[in-house]
């Protein structure tokens, strides 16, 4: 009897309480991508791309045969409401008033921020994504030079934009940041983050019908965007920041008159800082890599060893050319330290990194830098067609 | 005789035999009213002595008794006087005679099948064991089927599966306990084992909890399965039963204590352990790597069998940001036009599910496919379309169906899926923590139940490095050199030292 009035007092509690923060997966609009500008009066305009379930059409007309396929599927049209605050969390009140279904954070994959936002500072409006824990922690960063709102507006066949700019940054050529990298940086140094624009329209169609692309990317020094970085450069940050993962490189030997392409297999990219005697700082960057031929347009006969040496010795003049280029432009002119070389330094050296951390952004643009790079030429192919 | 609230048993022919066969007579005329079915025979011992034949139609070989019995007795060549031993020694060509002197001994014999002949002026009867009912020949178990291994299955009758026991283990240790149980059934109920390797505390345990079984009749395993388990209020069961021999035989060399029921197919196995229940007796009759690939599976569908719908209908209410963007964008375009939430409908098609699971068993044959038929177009197309339930959910539910009936012991799978609506409630009540609160008391449960004194998990709880040979994988025989350990002292090593075959230990 005793054991009955137990189960029956806990089944209460759980029955009878109900489900208080139950959300329905028909009641929630997944927001797939967020849209932060900056409008002329100051306040912020926070845009969410939703995924709007379109219900199956039902049974009606197909047949019976496909009647299965048919319910099961059912298509999502992206669509764009828009809010406006003073602060981020303000301008989503607002947003929930135009949105039906309550707002669903944990699907967000990407994030827009205007440039005028961005040189204004970051800081302060990312305060709201990391310490409101609905937030995906691994959504995607990006910055645009136009209204965040378009971006997110374009009518992409397939996929919604935010999809698209998923998969760019998954593809890994250019920088991909997420919001968790994002914060890594602020707190330890400066940022890059990629910023996107729009593939220019075919000529018949609406200049909404196309897809946003990375095209370059945005230098933050402290947390205020001061520039920005061609896509070549910026695969010369990513050499330095350990992250090229698949590229290639064309290089043009003299003594052979013609191009040498080279895909990448493998490269490793290390930081050695170094406190010298004489107590200048100096950091040597370490950098192996190695690759296969895919591609001979020269006079270079490769069965032979010493032209094999040739083309390591133009493939390492070029990546130091390379590497040489991209630190010329954020080391010295934007003076944004995205390399990580302040944690290096901080790791190796934690006394020193303390005395000098206060006067790290004067040791940082004169700092000395030397580059290391060996090249090694795996495979030359798999035949030829000279 | 009624069942009392105390001890005493009523006996109302406790008396001897009378010297008077017609007074013998009256008493069993008395005894045996209103049966129909019951013969009286008289007839003449050589000629000259009255005697009695008593016995009960469609339980006796006729042509035997005929022949061994009537006519060797009704013989008229010789003038010896003889009493009912004498008899017995030297006329009888029957193999198994008893000498009966009491009247509820008579009565019990003539119950079971026996033929009684009563002899005038003697105080002694003799019961003829003939018995000749209809049984059931021995077929492949439909339960628990192989696709290699042993293919006879038990019958209804005791006597036939104590043979199949023996047939398997020849061993003079092989010993058997039978008792009567059931005040009107009478059912024989016997219990097997091997001295030396069952623990005699064991053994002593199991027939004393037989023996205290008062009760007007047994008529299947699960009323002796129930009288005798550790915890009767557990969902899970304690005692394993099996229509399989070969089963049996090794269940007794790993020390376990088998119980055979007269008249059910199925013996008991104890003590049990949740892993020998998840064990099929096809994982040791197959390759061992092949043996241990599916158990392994097993083991992952036991976990979707009870898990997958609370999942399910935890993520879709309460934790959506838990599955890939695609997968519930995906998940919420087929949900949209559903009218309940997750949980009203994992509770629908759960039950559904269930209904038609009991349908399909209970039909017969040729209806029981038009059932299934049915239950699949219900549930799969038209309750799609009519937007009652969205096709995920008919997955999962599919899905979990079948990962129900993976798990070899019928009693077990309908344990979990049982079990597994409590947790869809959690779910849908608490989410995730309510899934892991449930398994958490399952898991508690399952730590303080007991098989005959031997923990349910044993092998996992306490943990013994021995028998992680016959857990998650089955290892091959060579490796598994010692038997289980249940309690107490036993007989470890089942096999001789290096049993791995190679090139090198051949003779030569």
């Amino acid at each position: 009897m005793t054991t009955i009035r137990i189960v029956f007092i806990l089944m209460s509690c759980l029955l009878l309480t109900g489900c208080w923060d139950r959300n329905e997966l028909n009641e929630i609009a997944l927001v797939r991508g967020i849209g932060i500008d900056i409008l002329n009066n100051g306040q912020i305009e926070v845009s969410v791309e939703i995924s709007v379930p379109k219900a199956p059409s039902g049974s009606g007309g197909g047949g019976e045969s496909d009647g299965m396929a048919q319910g099961s599927g059912g298509i999502t049209l992206p669509t764009v409401r828009t809010g406006r605050g003073v602060t981020i969390p303000d301008a989503l009140e607002k947003l929930q008033e135009v949105i039906p279904r309550k707002i669903f954070w944990g699907h967000t994959e990407v994030i827009i921020i205007n440039e005028n936002l961005a040189k204004t500072g970051l800081r302060d409006k990312m305060d709201y994504f990391m310490r409101n824990p609905r937030f995906r922690l691994h959504a995607f960063v990006f910055v645009t030079k136009g209204k965040a709102k378009d971006m997110l507006g374009l009518e992409t066949s397939l996929y919604s934009p935010s999809e698209v700019l998923t998969d760019f940054s998954e593809e890994k050529v250019m920088l991909h940041v997420t919001l968790i990298n994002l914060l890594d940086m602020l707190n330890s140094g400066d940022a890059a983050i990629p910023m996107i624009k729009k593939v220019p329209p075919q000529k018949k169609s609406k200049p909404t019908q196309t897809i946003p692309f990375i095209k370059s990317s945005a230098v933050f020094k402290n947390d205020k965007m001061v520039g920005t970085i061609s896509d070549k450069l910026t695969r010369g940050v990513k050499w330095i920041q350990n992250d090229i993962e698949e590229t290639q490189v064309t290089v043009n030997s003299k003594k052979g008159e013609g191009y040498i392409s080279m895909t990448l297999l493998r490269a490793e990219t290390k930081l050695e800082p170094v406190i010298k005697k004489d107590g200048k700082w100096k950091m040597i960057i370490k950098a192996r890599t190695d690759d296969d031929i895919i591609l001979n347009e020269s006079h270079l006969n490769l069965k032979d060893p010493q032209n094999i040496k040739i083309v390591k010795k133009a493939l390492e003049k070029k990546l130091t050319a390379r590497l040489q280029h991209a630190l010329d432009k954020v080391q010295k002119d934007y003076k944004a330290d995205v390399f990580g070389f302040g944690e290096a330094f901080h790791r190796k050296y934690p006394k020193q990194w303390k005395e000098s951390k206060d006067h790290w952004d004067e040791i940082y643009p004169n700092l000395e830098v030397e580059l290391d790079i060996h090249a090694n030429v795996l495979r030359t192919g798999a035949g030829s067609a000279h | 005789m009624p069942f009392r609230r105390s001890n005493q048993k009523n006996s109302l022919h406790s008396n001897q035999l009378s010297s008077d066969l017609s007074k013998n007579i009256h008493t069993f005329k008395n005894a045996f009213e209103d049966c129909s079915d019951i013969v009286y025979r008289p007839f003449l011992i050589n000629g000259e002595r009255k005697a009695m034949m008593i016995y009960f139609v469609g339980m006796v070989d006729f042509a035997e008794l005929d022949t061994n019995v009537l006519s060797r007795l009704m013989e008229k060549n010789e003038s010896k006087e003889r009493n009912v031993t004498q008899w017995i020694q030297e006329k009888l060509s029957v193999a198994k005679v008893t000498e009966v002197t009491l009247i509820d001994e008579c009565i019990q014999e003539i119950s079971t099948g026996s033929t009684l002949l009563l002899v005038d002026q003697e105080q002694i009867g003799a019961a003829i064991q003939l018995v000749g009912y209809e049984k059931r020949s021995i077929e492949e178990p439909s339960s628990e089927q192989v696709v290699k291994g042993p293919r006879d299955g038990f019958t209804e009758t005791i006597s036939v599966n104590v043979a199949l026991i023996r047939r398997r283990i020849k061993d003079p240790n092989l010993k058997m306990k039978t008792l009567k149980i059931g005040r009107s059934s009478q059912t024989d109920v016997s219990m097997m084992y091997i001295k030396d390797l069952a623990n005699e505390t064991l053994v002593e345990e199991v027939y004393n909890r037989l023996k205290r079984i008062d009760i007007d009749g047994v008529i299947e395993t699960q009323y002796i399965e129930e009288l005798i388990e550790d915890h009767p209020t557990s969902p899970f069961p304690q005692i394993l039963s099996t229509e399989r021999p070969d089963t049996c035989a090794a269940s007794l060399l790993e020390g376990r204590v088998i119980m055979l029921v007269d008249g059910s197919p199925f013996v008991m196995i104890a003590p049990t352990t949740l892993l020998s229940l998840l064990q099929s007796s096809e994982d040791y009759y197959q390759r061992y790597v092949l043996g241990s690939a599916i158990r392994l599976l097993r083991f992952l569908y036991v976990g979707i069998s009870l898990l997958l719908p609370s999942l399910y209908v935890a993520v879709l209410s309460y934790h959506q940001e838990m599955l890939p963007t695609k997968l519930i964008i995906s998940i919420s375009t087929s949900r949209e036009i559903v009218p309940f939430p997750a949980i009203v409908e994992a509770l629908i098609m759960e039950v559904t599910f269930e209904a038609l699971r009991e349908a399909g068993v209970r039909l017969p044959k040729q209806i029981g496919s038009a059932v299934s038929i049915a239950g699949a177009l219900v549930i799969g197309q038209a309750a799609i379309q009519a937007g009652i339930v969205s096709p995920p959910m008919v997955m999962v539910v599919a899905l979990t169906g079948i990962a129900s009936f993976t798990i070899p012991r019928y009693n077990l799978g309908a344990t979990f899926r049982l079990l597994r609506f409590p947790m869809i409630v959690l779910a849908g009540t608490l989410g995730i923590l309510g899934i892991m609160l449930g398994l958490l008391l399952i898991l508690t449960h399952l730590c303080t139940l007991r098989s005959f004194g031997v923990p349910y998990l044993s092998g996992m709880a306490p943990m013994q490095k021995t028998s992680m040979k016959d857990f998650l994988i089955r290892a091959p025989w060579w490796m598994q050199s010692t038997r289980p350990h249940f309690t107490g002292k036993y007989n470890k090593f089942r096999q001789g030292p290096n049993q791995k075959p190679g090139p090198q230990q051949g003779g030569d």
